[in-house]
């Protein structure tokens, strides 16, 4: 029982640390940018909501903020879902090719003009469908009938991804100016989003499936003893596998059509607090939905301040610390995939 | 009623490869092997059973309700299953013992309850792995692995305990360890046990009932005795054998015979 319940404490603890992070990260998130605002001036310009620095907090900072976390966290959560599915850790939303399908999805209605009169949320739904037939495929060719052939599907995930860049520099050649600096821009990965609906949206979808996949813990604990024996343990393996990878490709086409391509928090973070709080999902889940929320948060804020006036792409900074993270992992002695 | 497993004219498998209608039952505490050469139809007949695999025909009754309307949890509650390799996880000895308790878990509870620790723990001291509980399990040796997976079935609180192979990687000493920890289970508890076997030796010993499968077909069912017979066995595998007694057990025994040594055979 000690044991057991110094792994509790221990995930407790780091939970809460990554919580206070969290907020602390926020607080900074709100204050950095081309008008500086102080931690102290901050009481002051809530009580004024005619300010200019009010409107710049409410209105720009605040909305991207949000949509920070919650990219973050939904393309953590979908590693982890991914990875705890099929048992590998270099599973996640980009190598199974669902964000390459998501992009396709939302390229191809940027650059072909429809509008199906959705409004708003026409990439949402192009993003979604893109990386719903993207899962579609890899799970037709990648799955039997039950048990999941891991290797084939990771190597059908990356194909798919190199397919779908192959259609996109395809689209990108064909497509007019204007599209094509819209693309090459949502590509780079962005968190400005000026619509609201839209981060509404990503911040109810990502806290929703967070809820969800919460049903599913306890087959997640399961499945990490395989796919038999977690059948045998009562679970549900089919339904569990293919709701799971329903709710990732709605999350996957969320994010990747309102943030664009942002890469390896889903590999990243995952694996990270794997390291820090153990493999049970009944913790591990929630400290990848924070643990990426906080991850995304600081590299937004380094993105807008590193070479301010100017603002990096934030997936180009979350490919380079996530990459020199993930390096920096797999050099230490105990390379382990914690099961 | 005595009877716990009736399987009827079950046919099923896959593209390659079919079992034949197989019809068999168990009845309560009986320890019963099943035996036969690669191929045979053993593990299929399993995932038949279990329902791993959809049958063509046939039925599985358990306790008299067919198994495959069960839902998976009452399934898990009934049934439970120790497979020949043991998943590589981090997890401790106490924690994957726990996993046995998921089938009794309600849609919102979390974390396990104390009476759920305390079955594990009470089934870890009966297999005599409490001392492992913090250990991770990957760090304990094959045999104990295996104990280990069985004290999960056990914490499953099953009718029925199926092993697959289950002492197939160990060396003698933890198969006699582990099948006689399934023994004492098989008799203390009154747990019935159906185990895929390969050693002939090792079924004649603990079996009360052996089940020989050949080329997916039920080939012979009965005790030790009548089923450990030279003419059987040499049928089923097509190669020379001698049968004699374990003078302790005085169980039938199985000795190989050496292609090289046939001349020396007299019958």
């Amino acid at each position: 029982m000690q044991k057991m319940q110094f792994m509790r404490i221990r995930s407790v603890v780091v939970l809460l640390l990554i919580f206070v992070s969290l907020l602390i990260a926020s607080v900074w998130s709100l204050l950095s940018g081309d008008i500086e605002i102080g931690w102290r001036d901050l009481p002051r310009v809530l009580q004024q909501p005619e300010s200019m620095d009010y409107s710049v907090l409410m209105q720009l900072r605040l909305p991207r903020l949000l949509l920070a976390f919650s990219v973050g966290a939904a393309l953590s959560l979908s590693g982890v879902i991914l990875q705890g599915i099929y048992r590998n850790p270099l599973v996640e939303p980009f190598t199974l090719g669902i964000s390459g399908g998501a992009s396709l999805g939302v390229a191809l209605v940027i650059v072909s003009g429809v509008t199906l009169s959705l409004g708003t949320f026409l990439l949402p739904v192009a993003g979604f469908t893109g990386a719903f037939l993207t899962f579609f495929l890899v799970y037709v060719i990648g799955l039997g009938k039950r048990s999941s052939n891991i290797n084939r599907m990771l190597l059908t995930g990356v194909m798919i991804s190199f397919v779908c860049s192959s259609l996109l520099m395809f689209l990108l050649s064909i497509s007019t100016s204007e599209s094509l600096h819209n693309i090459i821009f949502w590509t780079m990965g962005s968190l400005e989003e000026p619509n609201d609906k839209l981060i509404k949206l990503m911040v109810g979808g990502s806290i929703l499936v967070f809820v969800i996949t919460h049903f599913f813990v306890h087959a997640l604990n399961a499945l990490r003893l395989g796919e038999d024996e977690a059948a045998h343990l009562g679970i549900n393996v089919l339904v569990t596998v293919r709701t799971l990878f329903i709710l990732t490709s709605l999350l996957t086409g969320l994010c990747v059509s309102i943030a664009g391509i942002i890469g390896f928090v889903g590999l990243v973070i995952p694996h990270l607090m794997r390291k820090l709080v153990g493999s049970d999902y009944r913790i591990l889940l929630s400290a990848s939905f924070l643990g990426g929320g906080l991850f995304l948060i600081v590299c937004d804020v380094l993105a807008r301040t590193l070479i301010a006036p100017n603002e990096l792409p934030v997936g180009v900074l979350t490919g380079i610390t996530g990459g020199l993270v993930f390096i920096f992992l797999l050099s230490r002695k105990e390379v382990k995939w914690e099961k | 009623m005595n009877e716990l497993l009736r399987i009827t004219d079950l046919k099923g498998g896959y593209k390659n490869f079919h079992l034949k209608e197989v019809n068999f039952q168990l009845n309560k505490g009986d320890f019963a092997g099943i035996i036969g050469p690669n191929g045979s139809g053993k593990s299929t007949l399993l995932k038949l059973m279990m329902g791993d695999l959809k049958p063509t025909k046939g039925t599985v009754l358990f306790d008299g309700n067919d198994l495959s309307r069960m839902t998976s949890l009452k399934k898990a509650q009934s049934i439970a299953v120790v497979n020949q390799r043991i998943a590589d996880t981090s997890m401790t000895v106490l924690e994957y013992v726990l996993l046995g308790r998921i089938p009794y878990r309600q849609l919102f509870q979390f974390f396990e309850q104390k009476e759920d620790i305390a079955k594990a723990e009470k089934y870890m001291e009966m297999t005599g792995i409490l001392k492992y509980r913090n250990v991770p399990l990957s760090s304990l040796s094959g045999g104990e692995q295996q104990l280990a997976a069985v004290t999960r079935a056990l914490t499953q609180e099953p009718q029925l305990l199926l092993l697959d192979e289950p002492t197939s990687m160990l060396d003698i000493s933890h198969q006699v360890q582990v099948l006689d920890l399934v023994s004492k289970l098989n008799c203390e508890l009154r747990l019935t046990v159906l185990m895929i076997i390969h050693d002939l030796n090792l079924a004649s010993s603990y079996c009360n009932r052996l089940l020989l499968m050949k080329k997916g077909k039920l080939h012979k069912e009965g005790t030790p005795q009548e089923v450990i017979q030279y003419q059987i066995i040499e049928d089923v595998y097509k190669t020379v054998v001698v049968t004699g007694e374990n003078p302790v057990t005085k169980k039938p025994t199985v000795f190989l015979v050496p292609h090289s040594q046939l001349y020396s055979l007299k019958r």
